[in-house]
């Protein structure tokens, strides 16, 4: 992001607030969409985020990415709404979830058809499997973001990725057919 | 993983336009003069107020016509011809005592008997 449009935007100039929002938002909508089901939900949280991302602008301290800055700014906010919303099941063992044989991976899958499993997948599922996969978070902090334990966020990582791995199954079955 | 790192990276990367209102209520929200204090409750119940303010328009409007039709029922002919006595005859059951007092009171009222 430009330094100059950076600091323009913490005096609180709106073109540069504009220019921020107008750079980030189809990004940080994106992000939203695979936390949230409903795109008129994503939007709100969106729009919550990016307002908190403009108005704390200068607690960015410069030193690393601005967009990953943004980037944890709304990942936080849709886990504060989702911690109210969700709940998380009982830790199971890796050895009580049964993974399917076929663990590759699908490369014909594009990036808005992975969007519409992960949407159908059950919110704590989705949540964890965000976090760990596309975000890179480990186990435990996953536990402390979301006030779980640790084998809870396992099993949830396992409990989505079987989910995952059958939908894709059945989309093979279904294509095949 | 079911997905590659490539499938990864392209969800990382995903762009969805948002609406055109979603810059109005930021615009809206940086524009107020305690943004930043107001408790994120408020904030969305004044992003909304548009629909809420219908919403409350529309039940005032119904309970105001709900009361009016009763009071317009409630109220006896000032005729002392049939419709006075269709009214009294329409009345609900146990009610008819009550209209021939709310008819009697009506008429003396307005002077029509004594």
């Amino acid at each position: 992001m430009n330094p100059d449009i950076l600091k323009r935007c913490k005096l609180g100039e709106r073109s540069a607030q504009r220019a921020v929002y107008e750079r980030y938002s189809p990004l940080m909508l994106g992000l939203c969409m695979r936390y949230f089901s409903d795109r008129s939900q994503a939007e709100g949280v969106m729009v919550e985020g990016m307002f908190k991302v403009l108005t704390r602008i200068d607690q960015f301290s410069g030193s690393g990415s601005f967009e990953g800055w943004v980037r944890r700014t709304m990942v936080n906010e849709c886990l504060m709404v989702l911690r109210k919303e969700v709940r998380f099941i009982e830790d199971l063992s890796e050895r009580e979830i049964a993974l399917p044989d076929a663990t590759g991976t699908d490369d014909t899958l594009h990036e808005q058809e992975i969007l519409t499993l992960i949407q159908s997948l059950p919110a704590g599922y989705r949540t964890v499997f965000n976090l760990y996969v596309i975000e890179g978070y480990k186990h435990r902090e996953i536990a402390e973001l979301l006030e779980i334990s640790i084998n809870t966020s396992k099993s949830q990582l396992l409990l989505a990725r079987k989910r995952l791995q059958e939908m894709i199954r059945e989309r093979e079955t279904y294509l095949n057919l | 993983m079911p997905f590659s790192p490539h499938q990864v990276d392209a969800l990382q990367q995903l762009r969805v336009e948002p609406g055109p209102e979603s810059w109005t209520s930021i615009d809206a929200m940086l524009s107020g003069p305690d943004a930043e204090r107001s408790p994120m409750w408020i904030r969305l119940a004044k992003r909304r107020m548009p629909a809420i303010a219908a919403s409350v328009a529309a039940a005032l409007l119904i309970v105001g016509g709900l009361y009016a039709l009763r009071k317009t029922e409630m109220q006896p002919p000032l005729h002392v011809d049939n419709r006075a006595v269709e009214w009294i005859l329409s009345a609900p059951d146990g009610a008819t005592t009550q209209r021939i007092n709310d008819a009697y009171q009506a008429y003396r009222s307005a002077g029509m008997i004594q």
